[in-house]
C-alpha cells in the first residue's frame, strides 16, 4: 500500500526563508550601526521643558493670556519692565516716560534703533497700532488697556496715552500679556491665523523658528539684530518641550536631556535634592491659593460668625509643610509679598479649634448641630487642592462640621459658581496671580460687587459698597501716590479679613529644578513661569 | 456580487449611525453643567469677554440650533474649533491621528507576531512549562497597568541601560537636521520611502518602548484566545483523522488547526484596534506620544465638546470599518459564513 503524500504549499522553501531572514537581519543590524547619528550642532542649544500640555495656545500677541508667556516674553517686549529686585518699573522699549498731575496723560519716549523680527522698524506708530488692535479685538488680557481713551503720536519716537480715568499706565505697560508692540505691516499682511501657526512679530532677543503642534515643541532662535546685543554666552537656539508626564521629564533632567523644568511634583523635588547634578532654585511668587467663602443666602456661610469659625479650623502651617513640602508661606491677606498693598502687619487667622468651636456656638451651631454639610468645589486633578480639601475635611469634622468635597472639571466648577444661588458651592478653592504688577486685580476680580449675570471669579459673592469705593479709589491714586494706595489696599484687606470673605491659605514659593551647569535663571513674579532666556547660559563645571 | 452589496449596505448604514452617535454625544456633552467658554477665553477673562465669545461662537442659541449648525458644518467638512487648542478639530485630528495609527498598528503587529506562536505553543504543550510561562506572560500583559510597565521600561532602557530614547516620536536633532517629508504621517513609512535612514532609525528607536508597552495587552489577549481555540480544534475528529493519515504534525497544527482557530483571535485584535486609538492615552502620556487618545482625554476633562464629538465620530467610523473588515475576513476564512 503506497503512502499518500499530501500536497504542501511550498512557495518558499525552508532554506530560501532562512536565507531571506538572515539577509534582512544582517541588513537591519548593519544599517543600524553604520548609519551615523547626526553630529551635534556647533551652536549652543538650550533645552527646557514644561510639565503639561496645550501650553502655547494664544499665539496672537493681541490675545495672549496664559502660559505662552513662558516663551513669548523672550520673543516680545513691552514698553516697560518690572524689576523684581528693585521692585520698580524699569525702561524696556520705552527709555523714559512722564505723567500729568491728574494721572490722565502718560507720555512715553521710545527706544530708537529697534527692529521687529521681520526687519521692520519699531516706532510710535507701531505702538499705537498694536495697543489699539488689542483693545479693538477685546480678547485675552487686552482689557488691561480699558483705561485708555486714545493714543497720540507726538513724533516718531514719542507716544502719548490719554486716559478715561487715572490709572498706573507705566505698571500696566509692564504686563506679560497683551502689552507688547508688534509689526503692523506684517500683521496686516498675514492676519490672525498666521500667528497661530507658530509665527511672531516681536522685538525680543529670540524669534520663533518652528512650532511643532503635535509634539508641542517650540524652537526659538536668537535674533541677530536684537537691540540689546549679544555677549556670546547666550543660547543660539532654544528648544521648549511640553511633556505631560512628570516622571518622564524628571528622567530627562537627570540624564541631562533637559536643562530646566517649570515644575515637578514636590515628592520628586525632595528626592532630587540629593542629586549633585541638579539644583533646586526657589523664589517667592505672586501666586496664592485661597478658598472663596459664599457670603450670600442661602449658603449657611452667609453667617459671618460661621465663616470666622471655619477660618480658625484651617491648619495653615500643616498646609504649607504637608501640601507644598514647605514651599509656601501662610498668606497675610489677599496680596502676596513683594507687591503694592501687601503688609505683614495684617491680621491672620491661626489654627485654633477652641476658638473655632466658640464661634460656631455663637453662630448658632454648637458642635455643628443643625448645620448642613458645606460644599467645597475644587479643580479635579489639582493635587494641592485635593490634599487641602481632605486635610480641611478632617479638621472641620473635629468641630462637628461636615465638608462635602466635590472634585469638578474647571469648566463645571465655574459653571456651578455662576449658577443660581441655591446651586452654588459654599467654598471655592482657587488660585490667583496678577495680569500686571498691581494688586487691583486680586481686589477687583474676586471681591468687587457685580450683577449676578456678570459673575465670573466673584465666587465669594461679596457685596460691600464701601469696599468697592475704597479699591476703585486706590487704583486711581496708585500712579501719583503709591503710599496712599498702600494704605487703602491695606484697609480693604482688613475689611475682607474681618468679614472672613475667604480662607487666606498660602502664597506659593516657586520651585525650579535645573541642571547645576545652567546659569542666569531668575524668577520674576510679575511674569509667572516666564523663562528669562536672554539671561541664561550653560557653564561647564 | 453578494459581498459587494453587503459592503455597500454596511457603508450606507454609517449615515444613520453617524447621525445617532453625533446627536447623543452632542446632547450629553452640552447638557452637562460646564461652560467650555472658560477654556476659550483664558484664565482671567472678564464677563464681557465671555459673553462676547458666547455670541461669536453661537453658544447663546438654543441647543437644537447649535446641533443643526454643527451638522451643517460637518457636511462642509467643518468639525468646529477646539476650545482648548483654538485650532480646527479636523486639523487637530489630522495632526494626532497618524501618530496614533502608527503606534497602535505597530503594537497590533507585535501582538499578532508574538501572541499567535505563543498561543499555539501553549496549546501544543498544554500544562507543560511552556504553557505555564506563556500563561504568566499573558495574564501579566493583560493585568499589569500600562503606565507602570511603561515607566519601568523607561527606567530600564533609558535611565539605566541608556540605549533607547525616553519619549517623543523623533529626537530634536533629527527633527531639525533630517526632517521627515510628510506623505502618510507614519514616520516609519515616510522616512523609509524617502530614503531618510537616519530619521527611520530614530523613529524606530522611539517607537520600540511605547509600542512594546501597548502590545502587552494584545499579546496576552491573542495568546489566551489562540490557546483556547487551538485546544478545541486539536480535539476535533478531522485533526485526529489527519494525524491518522500520517500528515506531518506541523502541517496539522499550522495549516489545518491554526486556520480554524485564528478567526476569534483576529476578531478580538481588530476590534481592540478601534479601542486602542483612544484607549492608549496613558501610554501616549508617559511617552509624550502625540496621539489621539491623549487629545481625546484632554477634551473630555475640559468639556471641549467640538473635539469630543469629532473624535467620537472618527472612532465610530473605525469601529464600523473594523467590524466590516472582520466580517469579510471571517467569510473568507470560513466558507460556511455567507455574507448577505
Amino acid at each position: 500500500m503506497s503512502k499518500k503524500v499530501f500536497p504542501q504549499k511550498k512557495a518558499v522553501t525552508k532554506i530560501q526563508a532562512v536565507i531571506i531572514a538572515v539577509i534582512i537581519v544582517v541588513a537591519v543590524v548593519l544599517g543600524w550601526f553604520l548609519i551615523k547619528p547626526p553630529a551635534p550642532a556647533e551652536e549652543k542649544v538650550g533645552v527646557f521643558a514644561w510639565v503639561g500640555s496645550d501650553v502655547w495656545v494664544f499665539w496672537d500677541p493681541g490675545e495672549t493670556f496664559s502660559n505662552e508667556i513662558s516663551i513669548l516674553n523672550s520673543v516680545y517686549e513691552g514698553l516697560t519692565h518690572w524689576d523684581s529686585v528693585s521692585k520698580t518699573v524699569k525702561p524696556l522699549l520705552a527709555t523714559s516716560w512722564s505723567v500729568s498731575e491728574d494721572v490722565m496723560h502718560w507720555t512715553f519716549h521710545l527706544r530708537e534703533g529697534v527692529k521687529f523680527h521681520c526687519g521692520h522698524k519699531f516706532n510710535a506708530s507701531t505702538v499705537k497700532y498694536s495697543i489699539e488692535r488689542n483693545i479693538e479685538g477685546g480678547k485675552g488680557a487686552s482689557y488691561i488697556w480699558a483705561c485708555v481713551d486714545n493714543i497720540e503720536i507726538l513724533d516718531e519716537y514719542t507716544v502719548r496715552f490719554n486716559l478715561q480715568y487715572p490709572a498706573p499706565l507705566d505698571v500696566i505697560a509692564c504686563a506679560g500679556y497683551c502689552s507688547h508692540p508688534y509689526c503692523p505691516i506684517c500683521t496686516e499682511e498675514h492676519g490672525h491665523d498666521w500667528f497661530y501657526e507658530g509665527h511672531d512679530l516681536g522685538t525680543g532677543p529670540y524669534y520663533v523658528e518652528k512650532y511643532d503642534k503635535a509634539e508641542e515643541l517650540v524652537v526659538l532662535r536668537k535674533f541677530d539684530d536684537y537691540w540689546g546685543g549679544w555677549t556670546g554666552k547666550e543660547f543660539d537656539k532654544v528648544l521648549m518641550y511640553a511633556i505631560p508626564a512628570a516622571s518622564t521629564v524628571r528622567m530627562m533632567l537627570e540624564n541631562g536631556e533637559v536643562f530646566l523644568v517649570d515644575h515637578l511634583p514636590f515628592e520628586m523635588v525632595k528626592d532630587m535634592e540629593k542629586n549633585p547634578k541638579i539644583r533646586i532654585q526657589t523664589a517667592p511668587s505672586w501666586q496664592n491659593m485661597f478658598g472663596l467663602l459664599n457670603t450670600q443666602e442661602p449658603s449657611p456661610l452667609s453667617n459671618k460668625l460661621l465663616r470666622k469659625a471655619i477660618s480658625y479650623a484651617v491648619p495653615y502651617e500643616v498646609c504649607c509643610s504637608e501640601i507644598r513640602y514647605g514651599y509656601a508661606t501662610q498668606s497675610h491677606g489677599i496680596i502676596p509679598a513683594g507687591i503694592l498693598g501687601h503688609s505683614d502687619t495684617l491680621p491672620q487667622y491661626n489654627y485654633n479649634l477652641t476658638k473655632a468651636r466658640e464661634l460656631l456656638a455663637q453662630a448658632g451651631y454648637p458642635d455643628g448641630e443643625d448645620l448642613e454639610p458645606l460644599v467645597l468645589t475644587y479643580n479635579a486633578g489639582d493635587e494641592d487642592e485635593r490634599k487641602f480639601a481632605e486635610i480641611y475635611k478632617a479638621e472641620l469634622a473635629k468641630i462637628g462640621v461636615t465638608l462635602d468635597i466635590k472634585a469638578m472639571t474647571w469648566t463645571a466648577q465655574m459653571a456651578k459658581a455662576a449658577g443660581p444661588p441655591e446651586e452654588r458651592q459654599d467654598i471655592f478653592l482657587f488660585y490667583w496671580w496678577p495680569d500686571y504688577p498691581d494688586p487691583y486685580s486680586w481686589m477687583l476680580s474676586m471681591f468687587h460687587s457685580v450683577a449676578p449675570e456678570d459673575i465670573v471669579f466673584e465666587c465669594a459673592y461679596y457685596d460691600n459698597p464701601y469696599y468697592d469705593d475704597l479699591i476703585d479709589e486706590a487704583y486711581k491714586v496708585t500712579g501719583i501716590d503709591p503710599a496712599k494706595a498702600q494704605e487703602m489696599y491695606e484697609e480693604a484687606q482688613r475689611i475682607l479679613i474681618e468679614d472672613a470673605a475667604a480662607l487666606f491659605i498660602y502664597d506659593w514659593t516657586y520651585v525650579r529644578p535645573m541642571r547645576v551647569e545652567l546659569k542666569g535663571y531668575i524668577d520674576n513674579p510679575a511674569y509667572p513661569n516666564a523663562f528669562n532666556l536672554y539671561d541664561m547660559y550653560w557653564e561647564e563645571k | 456580487m453578494g459581498v459587494k452589496h453587503y459592503i455597500i449596505r454596511r457603508l450606507l448604514l454609517l449615515i444613520p449611525i453617524f447621525f445617532i452617535v453625533s446627536l447623543i454625544t452632542f446632547v450629553v456633552v452640552r447638557v452637562v453643567p460646564a461652560d467650555p467658554l472658560i477654556l476659550w477665553v483664558g484664565p482671567h477673562a472678564t464677563a464681557e469677554q465671555i459673553n462676547r465669545a458666547r455670541i461669536e461662537l453661537g453658544l447663546d442659541k438654543p441647543l437644537y440650533e447649535q446641533y443643526y449648525r454643527y451638522i451643517v458644518g460637518i457636511f462642509h467638512g467643518n468639525l468646529g474649533i477646539s476650545f482648548i487648542t483654538h485650532r480646527p478639530v479636523s486639523t487637530d485630528i489630522m495632526t494626532f491621528l497618524p501618530a496614533s495609527l502608527e503606534l497602535v498598528t505597530t503594537a497590533m503587529i507585535i501582538g499578532l507576531v508574538v501572541g499567535l506562536p505563543l498561543g499555539v505553543i501553549s496549546a501544543k504543550r498544554k500544562d507543560k512549562i511552556e504553557d505555564h510561562s506563556s500563561r504568566l506572560m499573558a495574564i501579566g500583559g493583560v493585568s499589569l497597568p500600562t503606565f507602570w510597565i511603561g515607566m519601568l521600561l523607561q527606567l530600564l532602557f533609558f535611565k539605566y541601560i541608556g540605549i533607547l530614547p525616553v519619549c517623543g516620536r523623533l529626537s530634536w536633532a533629527v527633527k531639525v537636521s533630517y526632517p521627515i517629508t510628510h506623505i502618510t504621517g507614519f514616520y516609519l513609512i515616510d522616512s523609509l520611502i524617502t530614503g531618510n535612514w537616519v530619521a527611520f532609525q530614530d523613529a524606530a528607536a522611539h517607537t520600540i518602548l511605547p509600542a512594546l508597552t501597548l502590545a502587552l495587552y494584545p499579546i496576552g489577549l491573542v495568546v489566551r484566545m489562540t490557546r483556547t481555540c487551538m485546544l478545541e480544534v486539536l480535539g476535533e475528529d478531522y485533526i485526529r483523522a489527519a494525524r491518522a493519515y500520517g500528515i506531518p504534525e506541523k502541517v496539522v497544527t499550522y495549516t489545518y488547526a491554526l486556520k480554524n482557530a485564528i478567526t476569534p483571535s483576529l476578531t478580538t485584535l481588530v476590534l481592540s484596534f478601534g479601542y486602542s486609538l483612544t484607549g492608549a492615552f496613558l501610554v501616549e502620556l508617559i511617552f509624550n506620544w502625540p496621539g489621539l487618545g491623549w487629545y481625546a482625554s484632554k477634551a473630555t476633562i475640559g468639556m471641549d465638546y467640538t473635539a469630543i464629538v469629532g473624535v467620537t465620530l472618527l472612532i465610530t467610523l473605525f469601529y464600523v470599518l473594523a467590524n466590516l473588515v472582520v466580517d469579510v475576513i471571517q467569510a473568507y476564512l470560513d466558507p460556511r459564513i455567507v455574507l448577505k
